[in-house]
């Protein structure tokens, strides 16, 4: 886990994920018998060609996904990772996924395979390879008694096995070596995981198959060594994404040094993402072409020099260690001087205080529309009155556990209306049932808000517990402005609302025609009676750790308020006592996607989740 | 009038007309709302058939399907039929490479995504799977007809279905499925094949 405050019920899938993709519909109108490449003009046959297929509108779909996603990176990095992996952003991707795997080297044992757990990522070829190849293949080869299927329907077939399946497949005969050859030669996206005891032998020989590859995510069970490193710089040439996630018990041990030469020589790197980065010690950063960096796990750093003038979106988390000497103040001073073109910050350190965020202010980031410092107990309303003052535009604010009061969030929902649609003050010991309301009511674009573990007793709260804290805890102490609090909140946009840990809230009136997810785990002094929620759209709703009787009287107010439209038809009462009944919408005007539209009458059933 | 005009002028009544239908011809019966596709009601009181086209086999059999069905699967159908050059009287499609009994199986599963793509997901995929419940010469040759004919969705059911009986197999099991008598590879290959993948074998 690498955040402290714990997730926001589910973040959203992004808008951009589109799972399987297929193969561009552009082959379908060749001819057959066209005989010369269709980039560069030279016969096909024997032919590679080196002319670059352009893949901006790849590219510029993963920015989108990104920065979609990225609103939600203040919950757990991991979701919002694997969200964004599954953002296929255009048809010229193919994904390879790897989940298991043994040394290719030594002898496998032969239960380190397991082809079932992989998902079968393939979004659809590279467009010219696949014009190329096909052609090439149906002029050539028809031989169907050797091969048991013709060439370009092995290669449909081939092209959805997972990478296990493909190495296997390319053992079966030679033609269908040929096809696998293929098929690696067209990969553009691998994702590894690289189990515990594995030579970096096998990671190097991964990634010569594919040598076109332009995403890498590496989930390291072994130690992340400059070796490996090395290999990847020398193998990817054309690498623009690559992610490197850590398991417990494997260490990242690349150094500051070796990271900044990976950057600067990688001219085509565009995102990095790296966990477990405690041995970096102080690093310089130059990159023309890097547009996002996410770094956790750090400590201690000594120096930071971001010289990405690209840069949009940075994520940095330091541990939660309490000897941490990072100046946080310089190294934003230098971000704010290098990197003009932020949009989206995010900042999780303990030691974020109130100079820091003068600093931020100063820097005078135009485009700033994301910003998120966690952790920081100093930071307080002045801070956010600095913040409102020079970023009067933020889209997104995120100050979980940080020293505000509703005084600060008073300062929010004075200049932030217009623009504001994510507001996560969770773990904000000094927010006040009273402060929220008066958020909910002020920022007319809310879509989420995150509350958790601010109206509850102190001595219960604990910053370093992580995920849900069902653990019962005894309230001692009884601040009565912490106990029997009541929230009314009625908000057309709502989306997503997380009210976990709020132990001291008592009552709860909620009308959201939008409301998707709601969070109430741990709400243990929530009375049943008092709890109304008239949120027709509710699709899921936490209540582990709250009474039985809770959670009774939350099922039966979700799903009674369904059954009870179900009945309602729109009817009319005429002047002579009559009632007309208008008979509901029963005939489609086009036939094309008919079944949407008839899944829209349904009602979507809400789930409420007790782990 | 031509028969081509007379279409596009139905299609062409068809929004004002299935407004005027939907307010008399659905009607509760008996508690129950029935339910008719609008094309039909149309076209039953104009008094002519839905509009069908002729498919020929490679064994010289011919089908009469309906012409929606087959142009809202088949690619190479559509095409056919927008070019203009199939003429509804007369032509009948040549499909040299689909014999009957696949041809019949085609028909049929368009045929029934077209009247069933209201159904849910799971009535549907249970159907897809009962349908691709045939021997692998069977199987083969529905490829090839949906390959033909440009079928998208048939033929992503068959290579799913083709791509889960690989996975996870055994290659002399997948040599045998798929009938691959001679791989290739020399004895010296397949000796370091088996050596570098045991577990595959």
């Amino acid at each position: 886990m690498h955040h402290s405050h714990p997730k926001v019920a589910a973040p959203p899938p992004p808008d951009a994920s589109g799972g399987a993709v297929d193969i561009s519909d552009g082959k379908r109108g060749k001819k057959r018998g066209n005989y010369n490449c269709g980039r560069c003009g030279q016969p096909k046959k024997g032919h590679v060609c080196n002319v670059k297929t352009p893949i901006s509108a790849a590219v510029t779909a993963v920015a989108t996904a990104i920065s979609t996603d990225s609103s939600h990176y203040a919950v757990s990095a991991s979701s919002s990772a694997s969200a964004l992996r599954k953002a296929a952003p255009s048809r010229l991707r193919r994904a390879l996924s790897f989940d298991d795997f043994d040394d290719g080297g030594a002898a496998i044992s032969s239960g380190g395979i397991d082809a079932s757990e992989m998902e079968d990522r393939t979004v659809g070829d590279s467009f010219a390879d696949a014009d190329d190849d096909l052609d090439l293949k149906m002029d050539l080869d028809l031989d169907l008694d050797s091969c048991g299927l013709p060439a370009s329907l092995r290669w449909e077939v081939l092209r959805r096995l997972p990478p296990v399946g493909l190495l296997a497949a390319a053992q079966v005969s030679k033609g269908w070596r040929e096809t696998a050859k293929r098929l690696w030669k067209a990969a553009e996206e691998l994702r590894l995981r690289v189990p515990a005891n594995v030579h970096v032998g096998f990671v190097a020989s991964m990634l010569q198959k594919c040598p076109g590859i332009v995403r890498l995510s590496l989930r390291m069970e072994s130690d992340f060594d400059s070796t490996m490193l090395a290999c990847i710089a020398f193998s990817c040439s054309n690498l623009e994404y690559m992610e490197v996630s850590m398991s417990d018990g494997a260490t990242n041990r690349i150094n500051g040094g070796e990271l900044g030469r990976f950057v600067a020589d990688k001219r085509s790197l565009k995102c990095l993402k790296m966990e477990g980065c405690s041995n970096l010690g102080g690093f310089v950063l130059c990159s023309a072409s890097l547009s996002t960096l996410w770094l956790s796990d750090l400590h201690s750093l000594s120096k930071m020099v971001f010289n990405c003038p690209q840069l949009r979106e940075i994520s940095l988390e330091f541990s939660r260690q309490e000897n941490d000497s990072t100046d946080l103040t310089t190294m934003i001073e230098g971000l704010g001087r290098n990197c003009s073109r932020l949009q989206n910050i995010h900042i999780a350190a303990l030691r974020l205080s109130h100079a820091a965020v003068l600093a931020l202010t100063a820097a005078q980031l135009r485009g700033l529309r994301m910003l998120s410092l966690v952790l920081g107990s100093e930071i307080t309303d002045a801070s956010v009155a600095a913040i409102a003052s020079s970023y009067p535009n933020l889209e997104l604010l995120d100050l979980s556990g940080s020293g505000i009061s509703d005084s600060g969030i008073g300062i929010i929902c004075n200049v932030f209306p217009e623009t504001l649609s994510r507001l996560l003050l969770a773990l904000c010991p000094n927010v006040t049932s009273s402060g929220i309301q008066f958020a909910t009511a002020q920022l007319p674009l809310l879509e989420l808000m995150d509350c958790g573990m601010t109206i509850c007793d102190p001595d219960s709260l604990n910053p370093t517990t992580d995920e849900d804290n069902c653990k019962p805890q005894e309230t001692s102490s009884t601040n009565m402005h912490l106990t029997n609090q009541k929230l009314i909140i009625k908000h057309s946009h709502l989306k997503k609302l997380s009210l976990w840990g709020c132990s001291g809230l008592d009552a709860l009136y909620l009308n959201c025609p939008q409301l998707n997810d709601l969070n109430l785990n741990s709400c243990r002094n929530l009375h049943p009676e008092r709890l109304l929620l008239q949120c027709p759209t509710l699709e899921n709703v936490h209540a582990s750790g709250c009474k039985d009787m809770l959670i009774g009287a939350i099922q039966s107010q979700v799903c009674n308020a369904f059954t009870a439209m179900e009945n309602q038809s729109p009817s009319k009462r005429l002047p002579d006592g009559s009632k007309r009944v208008r008979v509901p919408y029963l005939l489609e005007d086009e036939c094309p996607e008919p079944d949407k539209k008839r899944r829209k009458i349904e009602r979507r059933l809400c789930n409420v989740l007790v782990n | 009038m031509e028969l081509l005009c007379i279409r596009q002028w139905i299609s062409g009544l068809l929004p004002t007309v299935k407004k005027w239908l939907s307010a008399w011809c659905i009607k509760p019966v008996g508690g129950a709302l029935v339910r008719q596709e609008p094309e039909y009601i149309l076209l039953a009181l104009m008094g002519s058939p839905l509009k069908k086209i002729m498919l020929c086999s490679s064994e010289k059999e011919i089908f009469s399907v309906e012409e929606q069905v087959m142009v809202q699967h088949s690619v190479i159908i559509n095409n056919m039929i927008e070019d203009g050059s199939y003429n509804h009287e007369e032509s009948k499609i040549p499909l040299d490479c689909v014999d009957s009994k696949t041809l019949k199986k085609v028909i049929d599963y368009c045929t029934h995504h077209t009247h069933h793509h209201n159904d849910n997901q799971e009535d549907l995929e249970a159907w897809d799977a009962q349908f691709l419940n045939v021997d692998s010469n069977g199987l083969y040759d529905l490829l090839m007809a949906a390959n033909y004919l440009e079928i998208r969705n048939l033929l992503d059911l068959i290579y799913g279905t083709i791509k889960n009986m690989i996975k996870g197999k055994k290659i002399d099991e997948i040599r045998r499925i798929f009938n691959i008598k001679d791989h290739g590879f020399t004895p010296e290959e397949e000796e370091q094949n088996r050596k570098e993948y045991p577990h595959f074998y």
